[in-house]
């Protein structure tokens, strides 16, 4: 019962959030950087600017839309390039071990030792403000739980008979790492992906509050937080509702990561069975 | 052979398992276990004969619960009473033994705490008198040099000697009934012999009944006075274990019988093909809902002593 | 006389261990010492032995999936293992293998089908319509029926999914099969069908077997051919008969005096056959009333002749 409902909460929550970045140009009902009336900021939420403005008269509700779309983009791209570069190094460390599997090993450790964050602000120091650093700079920091998941789980499965019958077959390592192994491990990546969307949302906003992330005027939920830090108490929608949307966000990416979780364990399923 | 005999240890009456009331996977099973006796059940993989002694030790799993029937331990139905009490009749009236010695142990705890934990339980000791316990009952399980191994932890040992020390965990508050899930099948067959006989030993000399759960014939033979064969949730046949290998009455277990490679069978003129189960029992004998073909006790020993 | 189709010369295979102390010596586990086995063409050759004796590891070397640390294994006499070795896709052609576990065996997330056609079109065999064709010929000739290839393995009892194990062994047309315990993990009334399967197998194609088992009645129904593995070593070895009617070695005695056999514990007869009469000055190698320690150096010993291709292990 618990397992569905959070699938569904989190899949709902998530459709909500897809749907407002994609659509947000024709729902918005203001332009998010040049409709700014400056006789008009700080307002509060009223039937004209649905969730008020902010300091520099924008409607925070257009913003906020528009916002979802920089914050998924850095959560889907830099959390895809974290998958790949985890299992990959996973699964080829796993599977070949020696000396490759220390490496990776250490490697992995490294980058669980220095927390993200730090790492993803040096990386943003040295390229620059902007979408596309950003994008690199948090798919480069994340991807040690990823590569850990898929490294134990290829060590178990390859000595399984079926991954043992392929080389035995004559299959070559990459066919056997595609074919044998990551179809079963696919599982387990796919929720660490999920839930690493979230973190990735998050590290989107401290990263752009920190001034590393998305250029203002350019709208994200973290700049907008920044740009709210001082009207906190004259104005707080303007940081509460890109506060409300990175919750939500977060939020949905996680229990549909935790009901992805239930779902693809086996023992659940035959628990429903 | 008188016909009064003692009264059963164990008497399983008409007992149903399922997944609710519509789902059943065992049929009004009963048997008897008589003071001392070593009863056998045999059967495949699914065949119920897992499920009968767990829901006799009431450790049946959710989403299975005992739909229907009776247990009567020492003449008192253990299925009427409250988990307490029955709590405290495992590991104490009544114990198990597993297949899996690794995972029945915990890992974390030393196998002599594991076993003083069991007269401080169900027989009120101190850590102390128990542990000295402990040794002893390592002691009757032929483990070596006991005074040393309490302090060992499960990993420290093999196999065998991993399922020494279920056994004496088992044996230790002198239960009334022992139920032995597959106890040997884990283990190398020059191991399974020493704890076998151990068992055998053991439950001899205190007067323990004995629930043996195995789907090797030979070690039902070995050890069991009486066998009940299990197939698909019935017991299909029960007899005294020397009648049922002489005179199979279910075409089932002829087909099990006949269906294992023998020992010193093998001519040397060609190599022959086994007998296949369904080419003695056909799909319509098995699975029927039809009562357990059964001899009393004792019956035809006279014929082939 | 004529090369043997497989001969596997005075194979060792050792795993290091970890050191006991952060000083202490280096530790190896001989886990094959000195084994030396032949296979001929359409014979089945048993490697009997308990857990942990080697007797996977060295069907493991066999098959190429594990290296040996000294020694060869050598096919119609050329070499399988080394620097002349074969690849990968070519020694496919010349063993492939059964596993124990039915379960573990067979990828969740592939139908038969694929699992069975892929290996067609890797070799270049057959593709497309003729590799299905020839798939539901092979899964026929098993016992299952063509309408399989469709389906994933969950859907199979475990007996079915040892057919499809064998099938999927069957399908580039090896010359020797690798049995790795083929009905252990299986119900007893359905030992039988696998075991009649793969004797009746062996005869229409020709095959040659290595079986690994510890299940002694199955051996001896089945093999031509039988070693006794004890500790990395071979301690007896020789035709089926002289090993079941003639076992010398006290280990082997001790294998086959365990058999829990029913025929044998109720007609109260548990005897075993004589040994076969060895020197009086000789001992028996390895002393089996002691542990041997993983990493100790075995005492000196050869296999002596004691009977028409019977030999046992004595010390020198």
């Amino acid at each position: 019962m618990r397992l569905r409902f959070n699938l569904a909460f989190g899949l709902t929550l998530v459709l909500v959030v897809v749907v407002a970045a994609v659509s947000a140009a024709w729902i918005a009902p203001y332009d998010p950087i040049f409709d700014a009336d400056l006789m008009n900021s700080e307002m509060p939420p009223s039937w004209e600017h649905l969730l008020g403005t902010d300091g520099q008269g924008r409607d925070v509700l257009s913003r906020v839309l528009y916002g979802a779309r920089v914050s998924l983009t850095v959560g889907l791209v830099s959390q895809l390039i974290n998958s790949l570069i985890g299992t990959a190094l996973g699964v080829s460390a796993g599977y070949f071990g020696g000396w490759w599997d220390d490496l990776v090993n250490g490697l992995t450790n490294v980058m669980l030792a220095i927390p993200s964050l730090v790492f993803a602000l040096a990386i943003m120091a040295v390229l620059g403000p902007g979408l596309p650093s950003l994008l690199i700079a948090l798919g480069l920091t994340n991807w040690s739980w990823t590569c850990r998941i898929a490294r134990s789980s290829t060590l178990s499965l390859k000595n399984q008979g079926f991954v043992q019958a392929a080389r035995a077959a004559g299959f070559s390592d990459a066919n056997i790492m595609r074919t044998q192994i990551l179809p079963n491990i696919l599982g387990p990546v796919l929720v660490i992906a999920t839930l690493g969307i979230g973190g990735a949302v998050l590290a989107e906003a401290a990263l752009s509050f920190l001034g590393v992330g998305i250029r203002p005027p350019q709208p994200s939920w973290g700049n907008m937080l920044t740009d709210a830090r001082e009207l906190i108490r004259t104005a707080p929608w303007a940081s509460v509702f890109p506060g409300l949307a990175i919750f939500t966000t977060v939020l949905g990416f996680n229990l549909l990561g935790d009901g992805l979780r239930d779902m693809l364990d086996p023992h659940m399923r035959t628990r429903r069975a | 052979m008188s016909d009064i005999l003692p009264d059963p240890v164990l008497s399983v009456r008409d007992l149903r398992i399922g997944l609710g009331k519509q789902n059943e996977i065992l049929h009004d099973v009963s048997f008897d276990i008589l003071p001392g006796e070593t009863y056998g059940l045999v059967g495949e993989s699914g065949s119920g004969k897992s499920i009968t002694g767990l829901s006799v030790m009431g450790l049946l799993k959710r989403p299975l619960e005992v739909t229907g029937g009776s247990v009567f331990f020492r003449g008192q139905d253990v299925l009427k009473l409250g988990s307490r009490a029955r709590r405290r009749l495992r590991g104490d009236r009544m114990a198990m033994v597993f297949q899996e010695p690794m995972t029945a142990l915990n890992p974390l705890a030393t196998i002599g705490r594991q076993i003083a934990e069991m007269f401080v339980i169900h027989r009120g000791m101190g850590w102390s008198d128990a542990r000295r316990k402990a040794v002893e009952a390592l002691e009757s399980v032929r483990v070596p040099s006991p005074e040393e191994r309490v302090r060992s932890y499960p990993h420290q040992l093999s196999g065998g000697m991993r399922q020494r020390v279920m056994v004496a965990i088992a044996l230790a508050c002198r239960p009334d009934l022992l139920i032995a899930d597959e106890p040997t099948t884990a283990l190398d067959v020059t191991v399974q012999a020493g704890v076998l006989e151990l068992i055998a030993e053991l439950c001899t000399a205190e007067g323990t009944a004995v629930l043996l759960v195995s789907h090797d014939l030979g070690v039902i033979a070995n050890m069991c006075r009486r066998v009940g064969v299990m197939d698909r949730g019935r017991l299909v046949e029960e007899q005294d274990t020397r009648a049922l290998f002489e005179n199979p009455l279910h075409p089932y277990t002829r087909g099990l019988l006949a269906a294992r490679p023998r020992l010193g069978s093998r001519t040397l003129a060609r190599r022959g093909r086994l007998t296949e189960l369904d080419q003695v029992v056909t799909a319509e004998e098995r699975g029927r809902d039809a009562p357990t073909l059964t001899t009393p006790r004792g019956f035809g020993l006279e014929a082939s002593a | 006389m004529s090369t043997p189709l497989l001969e596997i010369r005075d194979l060792n295979v050792h795993f290091p261990l970890p050191r006991q102390s952060l000083l202490g010596p280096k530790r190896t586990l001989r886990a094959v010492q000195g084994v030396s086995l032949t296979l001929n063409e359409g014979e089945c050759l048993s490697i009997v032995g308990e857990s942990g004796c080697g007797k996977s590891t060295t069907a493991l070397t066999v098959m190429g999936l594990q290296g040996p640390t000294s020694g060869e294994v050598l096919f119609q006499g050329k070499p399988l293992t080394g620097p002349g070795a074969p690849a990968r896709k070519d020694r496919a052609r010349i063993a492939q293998m059964v596993f124990q576990d039915p379960y573990a065996s067979l990828n969740p997330r592939q139908t038969i089908g694929r699992m069975l056609s892929s290996q067609l079109s890797l070799h270049g065999i057959a593709k497309g319509s003729e590799a299905s064709h020839r798939v539901a010929d092979m899964l026929v000739r098993v016992g299952l029926t063509a309408d399989h290839a469709d389906r994933y393995p969950h859907e199979f009892s475990g007996g079915q999914r040892q057919r499809i194990g064998i099938a999927r062994a069957l399908m580039l047309d090896p010359k020797i099969l690798v049995l790795d315990e083929p009905v252990s993990a299986l119900d007893v009334s359905i030992q039988a069908q696998i075991i009649n399967l793969l004797m009746d197998l062996q005869e229409t194609l020709g095959l040659s077997y290595i079986m690994i088992s510890h299940d002694l009645s199955v051996v001896e129904h089945v093999s031509d051919k039988v070693a006794v593995m004890y500790f990395g070593r071979v301690v007896e070895e020789g035709d089926w008969h002289s090993i079941f009617s003639r076992p010398t070695h006290p280990y082997t005695r001790r294998l086959i005096g365990s058999v829990p056999d029913p025929d044998v514990i109720l007609s109260g007869t548990r005897t075993l056959p004589n040994a076969a009469p060895v020197p009086e000055t000789a001992r028996f190698s390895p002393d089996i009333s002691r542990r041997p320690k993983p990493d100790e150096e075995p005492e000196p010993s050869e296999l002596v002749e004691i009977g028409r291709s019977h030999r046992v292990r004595l010390a020198q």
